[in-house]
C-alpha cells in the first residue's frame, strides 16, 4: 500500500513538473514574441523571472533546479544566446529569492516589490558582467536599462493580478 | 521537483548545493559554447530545426496582434503619409529620368575601363520565424536552411539593405546575426568621403564605426555601403547612414527596420568565384601605406624589395 502511495506521489510530482515546464516554455515564447510590438523594441520584460519569483513567494511552489536549468537552456536556444547564460540567470533568481524568503523580508506588496528589485537587479548585474567578460566589449546601456525598468514596472501589475485572483477565489469559497 | 516549500533546513541546504553545482555547470557550458566547437554548433542547429515549428506556431498569434496594432496606428497618420508619398513620387520621377541618363553613361565607362562584370547573385528568400531583438543577442531565425544551399557567412538582405549574415545553418532553418548585434562586424566604406572602416554593433539602435582613419572626416547623412574587403560580403550593399551623436562621435543608423521584418533574402552566391574576382580587393580601395623601408630589403607592407631577392 505504501509503495502504491509513493508511486502515486511520484507521478503527481512528475505531472506537476511537466505542467510547470510547459507553462514556462509558453511564457518564454510569449516573452520573445513581445518583441514584435514596437513598444518593446529595446527589450521585453523578463516574465520568467517574475514567474519564478512569484511561484516561490506567493504560490509556495519550489521549482526544481534541474527544471530551471533546462528551461534556461531552452531559452538560450530560442534566443540564440551563449548556452548556459539564461540558466545562470534563472538559477540566481531562484537562489536569491529563497535566501530572501529565509530572512522574511517581504510581507506586503511594497516590500515584495523591493525584494524583487534587489533579486532581479543583482542577478541581472551578474549576467551583464558575465556577458561583458564573454564578449570582451561593452553593451549599449539603454536596452539593458529599459529591460530592467519594464520588468520592475510589470512586477507589481502581475503581483496585483495574482492578489485579485486569490481574492476572487476566496470570495467564491466563502459563498459556497 | 515542484513541491510544497518545507521549512526543513536540510532540504534547503541540499537545494542550495545543487543550485551552486548547476551554476558551475552552466559556466562550463558558456565556456564550451564560446569555443565555437563544430559539434556544439551542429547540436544547436538541430535544436533550432526541432523547435522552429513550435516557436512559429506559438509566436503567430502575437505576431498577428502586433500587425493589427501597427495597422491601427498607421491609419491615424494616413493623410500625412499620403502627402509624403505624393512628394516622394514627384522627386523619384525626376530622379528616374536622371538615373536613366547616368546608367547609359556608366555602362559606356565600364566598357571603356574594361571593368570586371558584377555577378548575378543567387538569392533565397525565407520567412522570419522568431521575433528580432533581445538584450544580449540580436538574431532571427528563418525557415530556409542547408536544403536551399545556405551556408555560414552568407549575407542576409532586404529591399532596404543589409540585415546581417548567417551564423548557423540547420537542415530547414538558418540563424541570422543582425548587424546591430555586439558580435557583428562588417567591412564598410563611406560613399561620399570614400574611407573604409568597420561597422560594429553594440546591441543598441546604432552601429559604431571602428578602424576609421584619423584623417577621415565623415559627413553627416552620407550613405554607408559594404566594401567587400575580406571577401565575405559582396560590395555595394546599403548598410545605413552616418549620424552624429551628441558627443560629436559618428555612428551608423541602419537603413533596415529590424522590428518589421517578415521576409528576408540570403545571397547564396551560386557561381564559383573567378580568379579575376578573387584578386578584386573590394569596392573602395584601402588606403595603402606610403612605401618606406622598415627593415633592410622590406617595405612597410612586409614585401621584399627588388634587388634584395634571393
Amino acid at each position: 500500500m505504501t509503495n502504491y502511495n509513493t508511486v502515486l506521489q511520484l507521478l503527481y510530482k512528475i505531472s506537476i513538473n511537466c505542467l510547470f515546464f510547459i507553462f514556462l516554455f509558453f511564457l518564454i515564447n510569449f516573452e520573445k514574441s513581445l518583441g514584435y510590438f514596437s513598444v518593446f523594441n529595446s527589450g521585453a520584460p523578463s516574465l520568467i523571472s517574475i514567474a519564478i519569483y512569484l511561484c516561490i513567494r506567493k504560490l509556495n511552489l519550489n521549482p526544481s533546479n534541474i527544471l530551471i536549468f533546462f528551461l534556461g537552456i531552452l531559452n538560450d536556444i530560442i534566443t540564440s544566446v551563449n548556452l548556459g547564460i539564461s540558466s545562470i540567470f534563472f538559477l540566481l533568481i531562484k537562489l536569491l529569492t529563497e535566501n530572501l524568503s529565509i530572512f522574511r523580508l517581504n510581507d506586503n506588496n511594497q516590500q515584495a516589490w523591493l525584494s524583487f528589485t534587489i533579486v532581479f537587479s543583482l542577478s541581472f548585474f551578474i549576467i551583464i558582467l558575465l556577458n561583458i567578460g564573454i564578449n570582451l566589449s561593452f553593451f549599449d546601456i539603454n536596452p539593458l536599462l529599459f529591460h530592467m525598468g519594464i520588468t520592475l514596472i510589470f512586477f507589481p501589475i502581475i503581483n496585483a493580478g495574482f492578489d485579485l485572483i486569490f481574492f476572487i477565489s476566496r470570495l467564491i469559497k466563502t459563498d459556497s | 521537483m515542484v513541491s510544497a516549500k518545507s521549512s526543513n533546513k536540510k532540504t534547503y541546504k541540499v537545494n542550495r548545493k545543487s543550485n551552486f553545482v548547476l551554476i558551475l555547470l552552466c559556466l562550463f557550458l558558456v565556456f564550451i559554447g564560446k569555443l565555437d566547437l563544430i559539434a556544439i554548433r551542429n547540436i544547436q542547429a538541430f535544436l533550432f530545426d526541432f523547435w522552429a515549428p513550435v516557436t512559429n506556431v506559438v509566436n503567430k498569434p502575437m505576431r498577428e496582434i502586433a500587425v493589427i496594432f501597427e495597422d491601427v496606428k498607421s491609419t491615424g497618420s494616413l493623410r500625412e503619409q499620403n502627402l509624403k508619398l505624393i512628394n516622394e513620387n514627384r522627386r523619384l520621377r525626376a530622379l528616374n529620368s536622371k538615373a536613366k541618363n547616368q546608367e547609359e553613361e556608366l555602362l559606356e565607362l565600364r566598357e571603356l575601363l574594361n571593368l570586371l562584370p558584377k555577378f548575378k547573385n543567387k538569392i533565397v528568400t525565407g520567412r522570419v520565424v522568431t521575433a528580432p531583438g533581445g538584450i544580449f543577442a540580436n538574431t532571427v531565425l528563418i525557415n530556409a536552411g542547408k536544403d536551399y544551399g545556405i551556408k555560414i557567412g552568407h549575407p542576409a538582405v532586404s529591399s532596404l539593405g543589409l540585415i546581417g549574415y548567417v551564423v548557423n545553418v540547420g537542415l530547414k532553418t538558418s540563424r541570422i546575426l543582425l548587424t546591430i548585434d555586439i558580435n557583428s562586424m562588417i567591412p564598410i566604406y563611406l560613399t561620399e568621403s570614400n574611407w573604409p572602416a568597420v561597422a560594429k554593433g553594440n546591441n543598441g539602435e546604432l552601429l559604431e564605426i571602428k578602424f576609421l582613419s584619423s584623417e577621415a572626416s565623415p559627413i553627416d547623412g552620407e550613405t554607408v555601403e559594404t566594401s567587400g574587403h575580406g571577401g565575405r560580403l559582396p560590395p555595394g550593399i546599403n548598410v545605413g547612414k552616418i549620424v552624429k551623436g551628441l558627443s560629436g562621435e559618428f555612428y551608423i543608423k541602419p537603413s533596415v527596420n529590424f522590428q518589421r521584418m517578415t521576409y528576408l533574402s540570403i545571397i547564396t552566391n551560386g557561381k564559383k568565384l573567378s580568379d579575376d574576382y578573387k584578386k578584386f580587393q573590394g569596392f573602395a580601395p584601402l588606403q595603402k601605406p606610403k612605401p618606406r623601408l622598415v627593415f633592410k630589403g622590406l617595405d612597410s607592407s612586409g614585401t621584399r624589395q627588388k634587388g634584395f631577392e634571393d
